[in-house]
C-alpha cells in the first residue's frame, strides 16, 4: 500500500533547534519523497528544510486546491482518524507546532480554521510531537486503528549534573510506543541532556 | 444561631485575600506570609517578610496606607500591622520562589537560578527541596524541569509540619513561568525510628534520679 503524502505546515516563527529536531525525525519516519513543508517563508529555513523534504513557500491553506483529498490532523477536532479514510492520494496535514500545556489550541486557529476542504481528525485527545503524530498517522495508514497503536503520556528525561541533585526533564506530550519505548528521537534526548551547555553557549553568544 | 461553617469559611477566605493581595504587592520584599488574629481592639496582622523595612516604607507610610486598604477593600476592622523578619528565609518556601521568580525576570537562565537556590536551601539546612520549573522555556516546547535534593516528603502527616509548598508565576517574553518550591524542613519526620543506646539509656535514668 501507498503511503500518503504528509505535509507539516510550519507555523512557528523560527527554527528552533527542537523544531528542527522533530522535522527531522519526522522525515525519517515518512521518508523525504513523502514529506512536505509548507509556509517555510524564511531563506535559511528553506535550505535547511530542503534537505528533509519538498519545500514550498507558500501556506497549505493557498496550495489546498493542488490536492484532492485532504485530511488535516488536530486534537480539537471530533472525529478520530479511521484507516479506511486514508489512500495513496490523500496527504494528511500537521501543524508544525511546538506545543504549550495546556494546549491552547492553536493548530485550529491557525490552520484547522482556514482550511476549507480538510476534513479535521485527531488521533487522540492528547497532544503529540510532530514526529509523533507523522508515526501514527503513517501506522493508521497501514490499517491500524487507533486504539490498536499504543500511546504513553508524559516522558521524563532523568540526567545526574551534580551529585546529590536528581534534575529531571517532563514533556506532557503523548509519545506513541514503537517496541515498548517511546518514540522520540535520541538526538532530541542528547538535545534535552545537553541543553544547559547548549544554552549557556547561546546566552554567550548574546 | 451563628453558622459556624461559614464564620470560619468566611475567616479563611479573608486570610487567603489577604495572602494573595500582599503576595503580589510585596514579593520583591520577600513576603513569606501572614497571620490575622482578632484581638477585642480589633485585628492584629503579622506579616512576615525577608526584608521587613520594604513594608514599612519611609517612616511607615507604606504601612499605613497598607492598613487603609485592608479596612476598605477587605472589610478588616481596626487593623493592627506587624511586620516580622525571617529568620532562614531560605528555609522559606514562599521567599525562595518570589527569589527565583526575580532572578528568571532578570533574565538568568532558569537551571542555573534553580541549582542556586536548591544549593542555598539545603546549605541552609532542609532535609530535602525540590524545585519545579515550567512554561515554555528558552522558547521550546513546554516543558516541567524539576530538580530534587535531599528527602521530599509528598504523603503522610509529616507533610503538614515539615513539607512547605509554595507556588509563583514569572510572566517572562516566551510565555508565563511557573516556579513551584518545596522545603522539607529540618525536623524529625514520624518514620524516622532510632534505636536508644544502652549508655543513652543509662544517662536518661541518672539524669531523671538527679
Amino acid at each position: 500500500m501507498a503511503k500518503p503524502k504528509i505535509v507539516i505546515e510550519h507555523l512557528e516563527p523560527k527554527l528552533s533547534r527542537w523544531l528542527l529536531i522533530e522535522y527531522k525525525h519526522s522525515s525519517k519516519i515518512a521518508g523525504k519523497e513523502n514529506l512536505i513543508f509548507t509556509n517555510v517563508k524564511d531563506e535559511k529555513t528553506y535550505s535547511i528544510l530542503s534537505k528533509y523534504g519538498t519545500v514550498y513557500r507558500e501556506s497549505i491553506i493557498e496550495l489546498e486546491d493542488k490536492f484532492s483529498d485532504l485530511i488535516v490532523l488536530d486534537p480539537k477536532a471530533k472525529v478520530e482518524l479511521k484507516p479506511h479514510e486514508i489512500s495513496s492520494n490523500t496527504v494528511i496535514i500537521v501543524g508544525g507546532i511546538l506545543g504549550d500545556h495546556p494546549p491552547r489550541g492553536r493548530t485550529w486557529t491557525l490552520l484547522t480554521s482556514k482550511l476549507r476542504r480538510a476534513k479535521p481528525r485527531n488521533i487522540g485527545k492528547h497532544q503529540f510531537s510532530i514526529d509523533g503524530a507523522v508515526y501514527v498517522a503513517l501506522k493508521v495508514s497501514e490499517g491500524l486503528e487507533l486504539n490498536r497503536i499504543p500511546v504513553i503520556v508524559g516522558y521524563k528525561v532523568r540526567l545526574s549534573i551534580f551529585p546529590g541533585v536528581v534534575h529531571e526533564i517532563e514533556l506532557p506530550y503523548a509519545y506513541p510506543l514503537v517496541k515498548g519505548k517511546p518514540l522520540i528521537s535520541d538526538e532530541l534526548i542528547d538535545y534535552l541532556k545537553r541543553g544547559i551547555v547548549f544554552d549557556e553557549l547561546r546566552e554567550l553568544e548574546l | 444561631m451563628v453558622n459556624i461553617k461559614r464564620f470560619f469559611v468566611q475567616k479563611g477566605l479573608l486570610k487567603t485575600k489577604i495572602d494573595e493581595y500582599l503576595a503580589k504587592e510585596f514579593y520583591r520584599a520577600g513576603y513569606a506570609g501572614v497571620d490575622v488574629q482578632k484581638t477585642p481592639l480589633g485585628t492584629r496582622i503579622i506579616i512576615y517578610a525577608e526584608r521587613p523595612a520594604m513594608i514599612i516604607g519611609r517612616r511607615g507610610a507604606t504601612i499605613r496606607q497598607l492598613a487603609q486598604i485592608l479596612e476598605k477593600r477587605f472589610g478588616v476592622e481596626n487593623p493592627q500591622i506587624t511586620v516580622t523578619g525571617v529568620e532562614k528565609p531560605e528555609l522559606s518556601a514562599r521567599i525562595m520562589a518570589f527569589r527565583l521568580v526575580q532572578a528568571l525576570e532578570r533574565g538568568y537562565h532558569f537551571r542555573r537560578a534553580a541549582f542556586i537556590a536548591l544549593r542555598r536551601i539545603m546549605e541552609a539546612g532542609a532535609l530535602g527541596a525540590e524545585i519545579v520549573i515550567s512554561g515554555k522555556l528558552t522558547s521550546e516546547r513546554a516543558r516541567y524541569e524539576k530538580y530534587r535534593a535531599g528527602r521530599i516528603y509528598k504523603v503522610g502527616d509529616q507533610v503538614n509540619y515539615m513539607v512547605e509548598r509554595a507556588v509563583a508565576y514569572a510572566l517572562l517574553k516566551p510565555g508565563v513561568y511557573g516556579v513551584e518550591v518545596r522545603i522539607v524542613k529540618p525536623l524529625r519526620p514520624l518514620d524516622e525510628i532510632r534505636f536508644i543506646t544502652p549508655q543513652e539509656q543509662a544517662s536518661e535514668k541518672e539524669g531523671s534520679k538527679v
